[in-house]
């Protein structure tokens, strides 16, 4: 069970508008340009809000990527980690310096019985990822 | 399947879907009651990639279909047939949605489902330029 702070209550409730420094302080941190912030197939459940820049979501084939997405500021990836109990399904790569909020897999369910946009959010994202994908195949 | 589950459900419309049916056809408008929970049966979702290979990718009792383009589109974007008689609990978006802001366990259920959806896709996903780091 996560320590529910104020910071993270405020943050639940207003998103980036309700950013303190202390609260980037402690959850941010930065990644230069084309860098694996999460690599397939690892166990782990943390999950990042884009703060600033943008990321390929990637799947390696031998020594390349296949690109199956992008995404930038707003968005949120590692989630798919709570929900199931599996691995990583896929990398995540910066394409510009970028910089992210983490948490664990417990703060960020706090996030999300905090307001309802959290739901919404990540329901209506999967679902772009979802038909973007059926436009691709 | 989710008992807890299905029984939310049940406050949505009733629809058989007899075998061999199309539930709805790529391009169909999305209609009032766009987002389906099997009660009974099996379906299949059908896509037909840019190279013509087709997937079938198939839902049984205690799953949940249709709420990838009825959230994000005015139309269907894939293909549903119902491949045995089929029993489904058909919900509107907006009833949907607004049971996900209030219920903890249809969000992870809703959540899961498009994830392991995503997966299945991702994995068919195959061209796509590549890039070296």
């Amino acid at each position: 069970m996560a320590k529910i702070t104020e910071d993270l209550i405020k943050f639940g409730f207003e998103g980036e508008g309700g950013l303190t420094e202390e609260f980037i302080k402690r959850y941010s941190l930065s990644f230069p340009k084309n860098k694996i912030v999460i690599q397939e197939g690892e166990r782990s459940s943390d999950v990042y809000y884009i703060l600033e820049g943008a990321v390929y979501v990637a799947k390696k084939l031998h020594d390349t990527f296949k690109i199956l997405t992008f995404l930038d500021k707003g968005d949120i990836f590692g989630e798919m980690g709570v929900f199931e109990e599996t691995t990583r399904s896929a990398t995540i790569i910066t394409k510009t310096d970028s910089t992210f909020l983490k948490f664990t897999k417990d703060e960020f369910i706090e996030i999300l019985k905090i307001h309802p946009r959290w739901i919404d959010k990540i329901i209506t994202d999967m679902s772009e990822r979802i038909v973007q994908m059926l436009q691709k195949l | 399947m989710d008992l807890r589950i299905e029984h939310l459900f049940k406050n949505g419309k009733e629809i058989l879907f007899e075998r061999g049916t199309n539930i709805y056809k790529k391009n169909d408008n999305i209609k009032d009651n766009a987002i389906y929970y099997i009660k009974e049966g099996l379906i299949t979702l059908r896509i037909i990639k840019k190279n013509g290979d087709k997937i079938k990718v198939y839902r049984q009792r205690g799953d949940l279909f249709g709420l990838e383009d009825a959230i994000t589109m005015d139309y269907r974007f894939l293909e549903a047939v119902a491949e045995e008689n089929t029993i489904v609990y058909a919900w509107a978006k907006t009833d949907f949605i607004l049971n996900t802001s209030i219920n903890w366990e249809l969000s992870l259920y809703a959540i899961r489902s498009l994830s392991s959806f995503l997966r299945i896709l991702n994995s068919e996903f195959l061209d796509q330029k590549t890039f070296t780091l």
